[in-house]
C-alpha cells in the first residue's frame, strides 16, 4: 500500500511539473501587396485599346469562328489491300524469279467530295505482307500517286518462309508528314484514288520451290490520322449550322449597376481565305449579363445571306474574300445590346460552300493559310457613365493557422491608393467557406476617391487622389481563419460629379492609373 | 523533530531565492577516507534586466500581460544578459582504497547532465520579440550583438582524489545532445511609417545541432578541483579552491545552419504573385537564394559551457563560529562575478554539524544578489541547500545536495 502511495505521488509530482503555454500578445506590421494598375492590365485582352495618344477605345474585337482545310476536307483512315496469285502452278520457280503485279487502284470514301491533289501536313501508313511459300520472299511495295521530292513511296519487305495455312508476316509503319497525293489514278482525269503496285521475288540465295494457284501474296496498307495542308479539287456544297459562344472578361464580373456608354457600331466581318464560292448567314445575336438577363440583336441584316466569292492568290499570297455587317444604332437595338453589358455572348450562324454546285470543274483549292473567319468589333470612345456599376472578382484562399500555436488574433489591412480613374470605388470583401457561402462581409471604412478630387501629379500629368480604405479583421473573423477558403472583392464604381455628386459620363484618360499598397497591421498571439 | 522543522524551514527560504552552484563549499582539514554517494541537482536563471515575473511565465506557462511587458521594458538596459542552468550528477566517491597503489590517492566514477542556457541581448530586441515590430513603425529595431546559446549534453567520468586535499581532477566522455547558437553581429528591422516598405538588415548566424535526436556529437572535457590553503599570521590555515568545469569540446554536425551577410527589403508581392501564387515563397531554396542567406549543414567543434572559480571555503572543522568566504567566478561568455559571505556554525551539540550562511554577489548574468545556504552533517549524511539573491527578484534557483557515505 505505501509503495502505491508513494508511486501515486511520485506520478502526481511529475505531471505538476507539465509546462503550461507561454503566451503572449504582439503586434505585427507588414506590406502586403503593391503594384499598380493600369490599362495596360486589359490591353493583352484587347478589351481596351488606345487608338490616338489621348484617348482610349473600348475594344470588343473578337475572332468567334476560324476553321482551316482539315475542317472542310477529312479524309477518314483507309486501308487498302492487293492480292497477287499466280493463274497457275508453277513448279520448280528458281532462287531469283520475279513475278510482277499490275497497278491496282483503291477510291477513298469522301463522300460529295472530288479531291484531286492534296498534301499532308500529318498522318502515317502502316504495310504489311504475307508470304504463304515456303521459301524467302522479297516484296516490293509501290504506291504511285503517293510521292515526295517526285519518288513514289516504295519499300522492299524481305519476308522468310511462310505456309499457305500460316503466311509468315513483315510490316512497317511510314510518317506521310509532307508526302503528296495525286489521286487522279492511272489516267489522270479521275480523283480520290490510291493506287498500289506489289512486286514478288523469291530468294535469291534461297531453295527452288514450287508456287500454286493456291498461293495468295497479300499486302495490306493503312493509312490513319490523315492530315492535309493543301487539297485541289471540289469540296462538296456542305451546309454548316452552328452557334458559338464566347466571354468578354470584365464584363462577366458586373453584378448590378448601370453603364452610360456612347452610340457606336458594331461589324460582323466573314472572311473566306479558300479558293471557293461560299455562303454565309448570321442567324442571331445575344448576350447575356451577370444577372441573367439575355439581349437579342434586332437588326434586318440578320438572317439575311451573304455570297462571298473565292479567295485570290494562293500559298502564302493567299487573299481573303471579305464581307462585312455593319450594325449601326440606326438598322439595330445596338445601343441596348451593348449596355445591357453582357459577359457571355453568343453568335448563331451558318456557312454553305459552294452554293451553286461544282462550277469550277473541281479546281477548287485550299492552301495551308486559308481560312473562313467570323469576326465581331466594335470600338467606342471611353467616356463612360457609371452608377453603382459593381464589379465582383473571387479568388480562392488558402490560410489556417492553430490556436494552440502561436497565430492571429486580429487585424487590420490597409489599403492605401493612388487613383487616377475618375471613378469612386467603394470596396467590399465578402469572406466565403469553400462551397460559396458568404461567412463575413467585411465592408472598407472609406472610399477609394475619384481622381476628380485630387490635384496633379506632375510626374504623370495626370490628375491623382490618394485613399485610406480599411478593413477590419475582428476576432470572430480570425478565429475562422481556416474555414475561409474564398475572398469576393467587390467594388461599386461611381462617376460623381465634383460639384454635384451626380454621376456623369466621363473620359478616362490616357495613361491613367491606381496605385495600391496593401499592408497589415496583425495582433498575434505567440504561444510555446 | 525540531530539526526536521527546521530544515524545512530553511528549505522553504532557499527555494524563493537564487542558488549558485558553487556555494557553498565546505573543506575537512581531515584527510578523506571513505567511500560515499554525492548527489548534486540543482535548477537556476538570472539576469541583470528580466524580472522573475516575465522569466517564470517564460520557464513555467502562463500569459505575460502588458503590464508585465511593459515592466521589463523599463528595466532593460543597452547590454542584457540571462543565464540559466538545470545540472543533475551523481557520482561515487571511493578514499579508502588506493588509485594504482598510491596511497595518498583515491578514485571518483560520476555522470550527469546539463542544460545551459545564456543569451545577451538589446532593447530592441526585447521590445521586438515581446511588443512586435509595430512600435518600431519609422524606426529601426536595433539587434545587433544580441546572442542565444542552448547547450544539453551528458557526461560520463573517472576521477582521481587526493585524499590529503580532496583535490581531484576528472576526465570525461561528453555527449552533446543539442546545440543552439544564434548569433546577430549586426542587424535589426526597419518598418517605413507608411507601412509601404519592410527592412531586414542581418549580419549573423544560425546553427542548430541536433534534431531530436539522443546524441548529435561527441567530445571529453575534464573538470579540475584543486584545493590549496596558505597561512595566516596566527598559523591557522586558509583554504582555497580553484575548479574548473567542463573544460572540453565536442565535435558535431549541424543539422541546419544560416549564414547571412544581407539587408532584405521587402515591398510587398504583385497582385500577380499573389493572384497566381508563384511567389518566391513557393521554393525556400530560392526565397534564401534571394535573400542572401546561405543554407547548409557543417560540421564542428563546439566549445562546452566553462566555469571557472576562485574562492576561499569554510572549514567545517573549524571551531569558530563565524567565517568568511569569497572569491570570483566566471561563465562562458558571461562576466565575472565576485561573492563573499559569513558562515555561522550553530553550536550543537553531538555528532550534528550545522551550518547557514548569507552571500553576497555582484557581476555575471546578474546586478548585486543576495544568497543563503544550510549545510547539515550528521552521522554519515550531509544534506546541503543554497540560495542566492534572496532579495532581487531577477531570478530563481535551488541547488540541493547529498552525500552519504558508507
Amino acid at each position: 500500500m505505501r509503495l502505491l502511495l508513494s508511486v501515486f505521488v511520485f506520478l502526481y509530482l511529475i505531471s505538476s511539473c507539465k509546462k503550461q503555454p507561454t503566451t503572449w500578445g504582439q503586434e505585427l506590421v507588414s506590406p502586403i501587396a503593391s503594384d499598380t494598375i493600369d490599362l495596360s492590365n486589359f490591353y493583352n485582352d484587347s478589351t481596351l485599346v488606345s487608338v490616338i495618344p489621348g484617348s482610349l477605345n473600348l475594344d470588343l474585337t473578337r475572332t468567334i469562328l476560324n476553321i482551316g482545310i482539315n475542317d472542310v476536307v477529312k479524309i477518314p483512315d483507309t486501308t487498302i489491300s492487293q492480292v497477287f496469285s499466280p493463274t497457275l502452278n508453277i513448279n520448280n520457280v528458281p532462287p531469283g524469279f520475279q513475278f510482277v503485279n499490275s497497278i491496282e487502284e483503291h477510291p477513298l470514301a469522301l463522300g460529295d467530295i472530288i479531291l484531286k491533289k492534296a498534301t499532308l501536313s500529318s498522318g502515317r501508313i502502316d504495310l504489311k505482307v504475307f508470304n504463304p511459300v515456303n521459301a524467302g520472299v522479297i516484296f516490293t511495295i509501290e504506291m504511285p500517286g503517293v510521292t515526295q521530292g517526285g519518288m513514289n513511296l516504295i519499300h522492299e519487305f524481305a519476308v522468310p518462309a511462310g505456309s499457305i495455312a500460316s503466311p509468315s508476316v513483315a510490316e512497317t509503319t511510314f510518317d506521310l508528314s509532307n508526302y503528296a497525293l495525286d489521286l487522279t489514278a492511272q489516267s489522270g482525269l479521275s480523283y480520290n484514288k490510291l493506287q498500289s503496285r506489289l512486286s514478288i521475288k523469291t530468294d535469291p540465295t534461297g531453295p527452288v520451290t514450287n508456287v500454286t494457284t493456291n498461293h495468295d501474296f497479300t499486302f495490306q496498307a493503312k493509312l490513319t490520322d490523315l492530315k492535309l495542308s493543301y487539297s485541289k479539287g471540289y469540296f462538296g456544297s456542305t451546309t454548316v449550322s452552328d452557334t458559338s459562344q464566347f466571354t468578354v472578361p470584365y464584363l462577366s464580373n458586373i453584378v448590378s449597376g448601370s453603364i452610360d456608354i456612347p452610340s457606336s457600331d458594331i461589324q460582323f466581318k466573314i472572311e473566306n481565305g479558300m479558293k471557293l464560292a461560299m455562303r454565309a448567314t448570321l442567324t442571331y445575336a445575344k448576350n447575356t449579363n451577370f444577372q441573367g438577363n439575355s439581349v437579342f440583336l434586332s437588326s434586318s441584316l440578320l438572317n439575311n445571306p451573304i455570297l462571298l466569292n473565292a479567295a485570290s492568290g494562293s500559298w502564302s499570297n493567299i487573299v481573303p474574300s471579305i464581307s462585312t455587317l455593319n450594325f449601326t444604332p440606326s438598322n439595330s437595338n445596338m445601343e441596348q445590346y451593348v449596355e445591357n453589358l453582357g459577359g457571355n455572348q453568343e453568335l448563331g450562324y451558318q456557312l454553305q460552300l459552294n452554293p451553286w454546285g461544282n462550277i469550277s470543274g473541281s479546281t477548287d483549292e485550299i492552301f495551308p493559310n486559308s481560312r473562313i473567319k467570323l469576326k465581331v468589333s466594335t470600338q467606342m470612345p471611353m467616356t463612360v457613365g457609371s452608377d453603382g456599376l459593381t464589379l465582383r472578382d473571387t479568388f480562392n484562399l488558402s490560410l489556417s493557422q492553430n490556436t494552440s500555436k502561436s497565430h492571429l488574433t486580429s487585424g487590420i489591412i490597409k489599403l492605401k491608393a493612388s487613383n487616377a480613374f475618375p471613378y469612386a470605388v467603394s470596396p467590399v470583401l465578402y469572406l466565403a467557406n469553400e462551397a460559396g457561402d458568404i461567412l463575413f462581409t467585411v465592408i472598407g471604412d472609406a472610399q477609394i476617391s475619384s481622381s476628380e478630387m485630387g490635384v496633379v501629379n506632375p510626374q504623370t500629368g495626370l490628375k491623382e487622389k490618394t485613399s485610406t480604405v480599411q478593413f477590419n479583421l475582428t476576432e470572430e473573423i480570425i478565429t475562422q481563419l481556416n474555414s475561409i477558403k474564398k475572398v469576393i472583392a467587390e467594388l461599386r464604381v461611381d462617376s460623381p460629379d465634383i460639384n454635384t455628386g451626380a454621376n456623369i459620363p466621363v473620359s478616362i484618360p490616357y495613361g491613367a492609373y491606381v496605385s495600391v499598397k496593401l499592408s497589415a497591421i496583425m495582433q498575434s498571439k505567440i504561444v510555446y | 523533530m525540531k530539526y526536521v522543522l527546521l530544515i524545512f524551514c530553511i528549505t522553504c527560504l532557499s527555494l524563493k531565492g537564487i542558488t549558485q552552484n558553487w556555494l557553498p563549499v565546505f573543506q575537512d582539514t581531515l584527510p578523506d577516507n571513505s567511500t560515499e554517494i554525492w548527489f548534486d541537482v540543482g535548477a537556476q536563471y538570472n539576469g541583470n534586466s528580466l524580472h522573475r515575473n516575465l522569466v517564470s511565465k517564460l520557464f513555467y506557462g502562463g500569459d505575460i500581460t502588458n503590464d508585465i511587458k511593459e515592466q521589463n521594458l523599463n528595466r532593460m538596459k543597452n547590454v542584457n544578459l540571462f543565464y540559466s542552468d538545470i545540472q543533475s550528477e551523481v557520482s561515487y566517491r571511493n578514499t579508502k582504497s588506493n588509485f594504482l597503489r598510491n596511497k595518498r590517492l583515491g578514485w571518483s566514477l560520476k555522470m550527469g547532465a546539463a542544460s545551459y542556457l545564456t543569451t545577451n541581448f538589446s532593447k530592441d530586441a526585447y521590445h521586438l520579440a515581446f511588443f512586435g515590430n509595430a512600435p518600431f513603425t519609422g524606426k529601426f529595431a536595433d539587434i545587433s550583438g544580441s546572442r542565444f546559446q542552448n547547450y544539453t549534453f551528458e557526461k560520463i567520468g573517472f576521477g582521481i582524489i587526493d585524499k590529503h586535499t580532496s583535490s581531484s581532477v576528472h576526465f570525461n566522455f561528453v555527449n552533446l545532445t543539442n546545440y543552439t547558437d544564434f548569433h546577430a553581429f549586426g542587424g535589426g528591422v526597419f518598418q517605413s511609417q507608411e507601412l509601404d516598405t519592410l527592412q531586414v538588415l542581418l549580419n549573423g548566424k544560425f546553427r542548430q545541432f541536433g534534431d531530436g535526436k539522443f546524441s548529435t556529437g561527441a567530445g571529453a572535457s575534464f573538470d579540475l578541483d584543486k584545493r590549496f590553503y596558505v597561512l595566516k599570521n596566527n598559523g591557522q590555515p586558509l583554504s582555497f579552491r580553484l575548479e574548473l568545469s567542463n573544460i572540453g569540446v565536442v565535435r558535431a554536425s549541424s543539422s541546419q545552419s544560416f549564414r547571412a551577410d544581407t539587408l532584405i527589403q521587402f515591398t510587398g508581392f504583385t497582385f500577380n504573385e499573389l493572384l497566381n501564387g508563384n511567389s518566391l515563397l513557393d521554393s525556400t531554396q530560392n526565397l534564401f537564394q534571394k535573400l542572401g542567406i546561405e543554407e547548409g549543414q557543417e560540421t564542428s567543434w563546439v566549445l562546452l559551457p566553462f566555469s571557472i572559480q576562485l574562492s576561499k571555503m569554510v572549514n567545517s572543522s573549524s571551531n569558530a563560529l563565524f567565517q568568511e568566504f569569497y572569491g570570483a567566478r566566471m561563465f562562458y561568455l558571461s562576466d565575472i562575478q565576485i561573492f563573499a559571505g559569513v558562515d555561522f556554525r550553530l553550536p550543537l551539540k553531538g555528532k550534528i554539524n550545522w551550518h547557514i550562511g548569507t552571500s553576497i554577489s555582484y557581476g555575471g548574468s546578474a546586478n548585486v544578489m543576495f544568497g543563503s545556504y544550510s549545510h547539515l552533517s550528521f552521522g554519515k549524511w550531509t544534506l546541503g541547500m543554497v540560495s542566492e539573491n534572496l532579495l532581487l527578484q531577477s531570478g530563481e534557483s535551488f541547488k540541493f545536495k547529498l552525500q552519504c557515505a558508507f
